[in-house]
């Protein structure tokens, strides 16, 4: 369903999130750096050499968010939308094309040096619950991995259609940092 | 499948068969059967859990690899929890460690040599390719039996940090390559047997030589031991200083007299000694004006009350000549000994004399001088003696240590 101005519009059917073994799900919640959220939506990504989840989060203070979770790391993501970021960033990574191979480009943003660790393409195999916009399954995407010195990343993904550009800022944490409850029961396991 | 939808790798216990998951589901069969690790033989087995501070591991693969230059082997068990992620612990010549990957970068300073890693300084310590050689178990990547990777280990123990390039199959490192990072952790043999709750003889291999990142036992002790050799070397200095403040070093009696060769082996009274403080040490030096010949006396101090004495028996002799190599000399006409401790009393101070002029029938002329309460030095030096020994051990293995770690790295400090 897609929330228009005047009532819902249904757009199609996407396939059921395949069981994986997360301890996340909709209605979990947390805190990070002293903010409580709850996770509201989830689109799992898939790609060459394996899958990762993007936790949809609302947090008490108003803000939307991701908390993304690959091979157990995690990170609390923002998206960045003001147009002199973006232009700076498509600038600062020489964007000329939609598609490329960005690794160990560097970029600073507010005094931090990123580097590119990580590009693939990726598209969304399942998604589930309250999600930011439209996204359509079996889409790809072209996904920008980058880190700093600290805790601090960036992952951007450029549409390699239209070569639209969406950046998320934000660091990486700890499962513990979050302190998550509502979690999902996983048989055999509990929660440090 | 222990961790579903995370891992993407398959390897059978039974054929070795590699079957991989599908970007958009189904599976494959990726590698045929391959005589593979015989999963029965794992140190610790596929399902096997261990917890290492607080956080529970279930052992879900393993991968064995080698150093294709150096030929040396070792086995990397992937580890998983669903909350936590996934670590690795090494086991290499019956030593363990256990990696985190780090997705922080390391700051480099212009020198890939020597990463700081959240403050901790590194050291390179070897660069080479691996190659993996067996695998076990499901993995959260596609494994490949034969898939080289170059690594750099930079140590700081007990910690290692490593680099590693995946699918490496160039002579030097692309700086347009991807690259992992991992932080490596020493665990010590009791602490794996303790997380997995076996006993240290499940581990079949013995730990040999000394482990690239294993923590210095002597250099920690070190500092501490030559902190306490310092403390107690003060401690027994301004004891040695206050006993010697205390000492009244009194004189009691100065005889000199000869002695014929007819008192030979009798008893001969020198005097009377009095003693005033609780306890203490009496010295007595004699002198003999002996030329290549010897006087033996026996000193001894009886109480008059008759419930206390002291023997001394003091040889003197004094030899000289000369040789093809020129003059030489032993010995001295002058012996000075230490007894007691006597109590306050009044002794009677007899001596017992044998010499070698009462052989010609000459007399010996001998002079005693005896004092109470006299300062002693020899004990300090050989008490800080002592006391020395236990650091400069320690140090001394410390160092052998550092060298035998180091032995095997072609970037060793030691090397000229």
């Amino acid at each position: 369903l897609i929330r228009k101005d005047d009532g819902y519009d249904t757009t199609g059917h996407t396939s059921l999130v395949a069981d994986d073994y997360t301890p996340y799900q909709i209605g979990s919640e947390g805190w990070y750096q002293g903010v409580h959220f709850g996770v509201i939506g989830r689109v799992r990504m898939a790609w060459s050499d394996g899958f990762w989840n993007e936790w949809h989060l609302f947090f008490d203070d108003g803000r939307f968010g991701w908390l993304a979770e690959a091979q157990g790391q995690l990170a609390i993501l923002f998206e960045e939308r003001s147009p002199e970021f973006l232009d700076y960033f498509r600038e600062a990574m020489k964007f000329s094309k939609s598609k490329g191979c960005f690794l160990n480009t560097e970029i600073f943003i507010e005094q931090i040096e990123y580097i590119c660790r990580d590009t693939k393409v990726a598209s969304c195999i399942a998604l589930e619950g309250e999600l930011p916009q439209f996204i359509r399954q079996h889409e790809q995407r072209v996904c920008v991995d980058m880190s700093s010195l600290m805790s601090r990343c960036v992952t951007a993904e450029i549409d390699p259609v239209c070569g639209s550009l969406r950046v998320f800022t934000g660091e990486y944490v700890s499962f513990k940092d979050l302190r998550t409850y509502n979690l999902r029961e996983l048989e055999g396991w509990r929660p440090r | 499948v222990r961790a579903y939808g995370i891992s993407i790798s398959f390897v059978c216990e039974s054929c070795g068969g590699i079957i991989e998951a599908g970007e958009r589901g189904g599976a494959r069969l990726a590698h045929a059967a391959k005589k593979g690790f015989d999963g029965s033989g794992l140190v610790f087995p596929l399902g096997s859990r261990g917890t290492f501070d607080d956080i529970e591991w279930e052992v879900i693969g393993c991968m064995r690899r080698k150093d294709v230059d150096w030929k040396f082997y070792w086995d990397e068990y992937l580890l998983f929890n669903p909350y936590e992620g996934f670590r690795f612990l090494i086991n290499s010549n019956g030593h363990f460690a256990l990696a985190t990957m780090r997705a922080s970068l390391p700051d480099l300073r212009g020198s890939a040599s020597a990463p700081l890693v959240d403050g901790v300084d590194f050291k390179l310590y070897h660069r080479g390719v691996s190659v993996v050689v067996e695998v076990v178990g499901e993995f959260y990547w596609r494994v490949k039996i034969g898939e080289r990777t170059g690594y750099a280990d930079h140590i700081a123990p007990p910690l290692c940090f490593t680099l590693e390039v995946p699918n490496f199959d160039k002579d030097s490192i692309d700086p347009q390559h991807e690259m992992n990072y991992s932080l490596v952790s020493y665990i010590e043999r009791a602490e794996v047997c303790e997380a997995f709750g076996i006993s240290s003889s499940s581990l079949s291999q013995s730990q040999s030589g000394v482990f690239p990142f294993q923590p210095n036992h002597y250099k920690r002790a070190a500092p501490l031991m030559w902190l306490w050799f310092v403390v107690a070397a003060f401690t027994l200095f301004f004891l040695q200083v206050s006993l010697v403040a205390n000492c009244e070093s009194y004189g009691l009696l100065n005889v000199a007299r000869d002695i014929s060769p007819t008192e030979r082996d009798q008893e001969i009274t020198l005097g009377e000694v009095t003693l005033t403080k609780p306890l203490q040490n009496i010295e007595i030096r004699s002198h003999a004006p002996v030329s290549n010949s010897w006087v033996e006396v026996e000193y001894e101090l009886e109480s008059l009350t008759g419930d206390e004495s002291a023997w001394i028996s003091q040889p003197i002799e004094y030899y000289f000549g000369r040789d093809s190599d020129g003059a030489w000399s032993e010995g001295s006409q002058s012996t000075t000994s230490l007894g007691g401790p006597l109590s306050a009393k009044t002794y009677k101070v007899l001596a017992t004399v044998d010499a070698q002029s009462f052989l010609a029938g000459n007399p010996t002329p001998l002079t005693v001088s005896i004092r109470a309460d006299v300062p002693v030095y020899g004990n300090l030096a050989i008490c800080i003696f002592l006391l020395l020994i236990p650091p400069v051990l320690v140090s001394l293995m410390s160092s052998k240590f550092e060298r035998d770690r180091w032995a095997e790295s072609d970037f060793s400090p030691y090397d000229d």
